[in-house]
């Protein structure tokens, strides 16, 4: 990082920081320099896969992506609203393709793994809250539960209880990315007052 | 009392924390760390890489998680890197993969040959459809690399067509695509066995896979990459920052007690005010 990068960095990490205390001119100079950024960034981006991926295999003959092509120039019709309805059909295509690639890679490497991978046997208190915590969260989503089995409601409650300890734990996580996001500026501002 | 830290000033608990987060990096503090199982496995897969073998390397985070994630990138990849003939391809499905991925062999790449000991592919659109489009045919999805490359001129993807051909894939991950794509479209297409670092918010969500044996070690946000270094016998970003997030982390489950209790009592001394009134 040469000088010029390295005080530009501390001044945005600064001006970023501010709004700690309140909504400022730094703040909002350093929240569009980043929009502007990202979007200067993501058009490259897409200019490119555009070229790479779609006229430079046009221009060598493979007709095939003129396809793709046609599909992505109909999404633009939704900003006239006369034509609009010509967008849905590449969004079904999207749509279809999407759910169908999901499926065909869900149920022999989520679901059948998993339904195996939750079939342990009742030696250790591990295996045992496991297994009693999936059965507990399953029948949380048994919707008729009540016609099913006698004690569901309470067996739902336990299962509604381990997830929001799942959750809790999701929050941590979270939590904490965030303070190694903040630890890390922190640090870097450090440089400036330890160096 | 309780009334009074109920209504304290959000800028006065942000000027604590920051303190809290700095000063470890100040009076630096060594915190006793135990390497997790899921560490250890992670470390023992790349640890049997052999030479030829073609690792995968793929970054899923953005600027405003990098934080946690590239520790993680550069734990692992120091390790990789450690383990002579390996070859590394860096692929990405998030926009802002690149940046990372750069940033990575600006530090690591000085002595290794472009394009016969590592490629960087660069970004690719689509989501989960460009990682199936991978696992089949690489050089479909990602016809020039970075650098504007067509991929057929480079030797080490001469001989990486698909994901039968890559020996580890391993990722860094903090969103989408991430682990559950590469398990439905590469792992349970073409069993590429999977090492990952996660985000900590993720770690319960993605253990799963690693409990049926589809991920083969998994790192935990920055404590992980802090494990991974000191199996490595390195120190470096992961354990720097751990003692400081540790710091906070206190302060934060501190914080939420004292309000849970200060709001409990608040809440009791407006009742039994409302009471007295009553009566």
């Amino acid at each position: 990082m040469t000088p010029i990068e390295f005080w530009f960095s501390i001044l945005l990490t600064l001006a970023c920081l501010s709004l700690m205390y309140k909504e400022n001119p730094a703040y909002s100079a350093a929240e569009h320099l980043y929009i502007g950024l990202c979007a200067g960034h993501f058009f490259v981006l897409a200019f490119n896969n555009i070229k790479n991926m779609g006229v430079t295999p046009l221009t060598k003959g493979n007709m095939l992506v003129l396809i793709p092509i046609i599909l992505g120039v109909m999404l633009y019709s939704r900003f006239d609203p006369k034509i609009r309805w010509i967008a849905r059909y590449p969004l079904s295509f999207l749509t279809g393709l999407g759910v169908a690639m999901t499926i065909r890679g869900s149920i022999p490497a989520q679901l059948v793994p998993q339904v195996r991978a939750a079939m342990v046997p009742l030696n250790s208190l591990d295996n045992v809250i496991m297994s009693v915590s999936t059965l507990a969260v399953l029948i949380f989503f048994l919707f008729t539960r009540s016609s099913l089995v006698p004690v569901s409601g309470q067996i739902s409650k336990f299962g509604r209880w381990i997830m929001m300890v799942a959750f809790g734990a999701s929050f941590g996580g979270a939590v904490m990315g965030a303070m190694t996001l903040l630890s890390g500026r922190v640090r870097f501002l450090l440089q400036v007052f330890m160096k | 009392m309780a009334h009074k830290l109920q209504s304290i000033d959000r800028r006065i608990i942000y000027l604590i924390l920051v303190v809290v987060l700095a000063l470890p990096f100040i009076f630096p503090i060594r915190l006793p760390i135990e390497v997790s199982k899921p560490t250890q496995d992670a470390y023992k897969t790349i640890d049997q890489l052999k030479d030829g073998d073609v690792v995968v390397m793929c970054l899923v985070y953005t600027p405003n998680t990098s934080a946690e994630a590239h520790p993680m990138s550069e734990a692992l990849l120091t390790h990789i890197l450690s383990k002579k003939g390996v070859k590394i391809i860096m692929a990405t499905f998030t926009e802002t993969g690149p940046i990372f991925s750069r940033q990575l062999w600006d530090k690591f790449g000085k002595n290794l040959k472009y394009g016969e000991d590592f490629v960087d592919l660069g970004f690719a659109p689509g989501g989960e459809t460009a990682v199936s489009g991978f696992a089949n045919d690489i050089h479909k999805v990602f016809p020039v690399d970075v650098r504007g490359t067509p991929v057929g001129q480079l030797p080490l993807m001469q001989k990486v067509k698909s994901a039968k051909d890559i020996t580890l894939l391993v990722g860094s991950e903090t969103g989408n695509p991430g682990t559950p794509e590469f398990i439905r479209q590469i792992q349970g297409q073409h069993k590429t066995p999977i090492v990952a670092g996660w985000s900590g918010q993720y770690v319960p969500v993605y253990t799963p896979y690693y409990n049926a044996g589809q991920v083969k070690g998994f790192l935990n946000g920055l404590r992980g990459a802090a494990e991974y270094e000191i199996l490595l016998g390195k120190p470096g970003e992961g354990i720097g920052g751990l003692g400081s997030v540790t710091a906070a982390m206190t302060m934060v489950a501190i914080l939420i007690v004292i309000a849970n209790v200060t709001y409990q009592i608040d809440k009791k001394g407006k009742a039994q005010a409302k009471e007295a009134n009553q009566a």
